[in-house]
């Protein structure tokens, strides 16, 4: 995501992100302060994290954050965002996560290829998954959104919902 | 009689289209909630444990953890902000 000033490039990465969650709920993205490099990444999140995205019988929280840095491509005239990790959780009405998409390939974990965590609201009963990580490739919001509404029955927002996953 | 440019609250840069930039006590105070949510205790307790290493010899690599991690640098403050 490039744009000519450092918060142009921000905007081009957000803007995209906003369009795929308008599918499911009308929150929107906030991003930590400020719009130049830094050595530690910046952060994205919902405005209210998780947000509420509803079924026909129960109402889901998703919850999405980023950590993207900011990079000069050309001297002051092409700025670059590039998402260093990521994090797209579905949690049940009761806020127990039922599945987490990770990826963070530097920082605390050992893990630092994508993966799935099942967690507790995903009701597994072998003792392996509930702490697995279960290796994934890259994974995009506006697949976790499109499973949402395909196989968790949460009720779009918009009918143009599958032109804008696609 | 005073200067109206000079007492003239100075205006905000406009946000790109939509984006909106939280302050550092905003973002606090995200990052506060989340921490209370997933992990039953203030942000400022999990940034004093996560500064004083006790998180070292954890494994964080879970769905709770993972949510408040990601938002730490809602919590750097602006004097440490390089």
């Amino acid at each position: 995501m490039v744009g000519r000033t450092p918060a142009e490039a921000v905007h081009h990465f957000v803007e995209p992100l906003q369009q795929v969650l308008s599918c499911v709920t009308d929150t929107v993205i906030h991003v930590s302060r400020g719009y130049y490099p830094r050595s530690e990444p910046h952060s994205a999140e919902l405005h209210e994290n998780p947000a509420p995205i509803h079924t026909r019988l129960s109402t889901l929280q998703l919850f999405v954050a980023y950590r993207y840095s900011i990079s000069e491509v050309q001297a002051r005239t092409l700025w670059n965002v590039q998402i260093v990790s990521y994090n797209f959780t579905l949690l049940d009405a009761s806020t127990r996560e039922i599945f987490a998409y990770h990826w963070h390939p530097v920082g605390v974990s050992t893990v630092t290829t994508p993966h799935l965590h099942l967690g507790p609201g995903a009701l597994i009963g072998r003792d392996e998954l509930r702490t697995a990580h279960l290796p994934t490739g890259a994974v995009a919001l506006a697949d976790v959104v499109r499973f949402a509404i395909t196989d968790f029955g949460v009720i779009p927002r918009r009918n143009d919902w599958a032109e804008v996953l696609s | 009689m005073a200067n109206s440019t000079r007492t003239k609250k100075k205006e905000k840069a406009p946000e790109p289209n939509g984006v909106k930039m939280l302050s550092y006590d905003e973002g606090l105070a995200a990052f506060d909630r989340t921490a209370r949510r997933c992990l039953g205790m203030s942000g400022e307790e999990f940034l004093k444990a996560w500064n004083e290493g006790k998180y070292k010899d954890v494994d964080v690599d879970t769905p709770e953890m993972m949510q408040v991690i990601m938002l730490l640098p809602f919590a750097i403050p602006p004097e440490e902000d390089k």
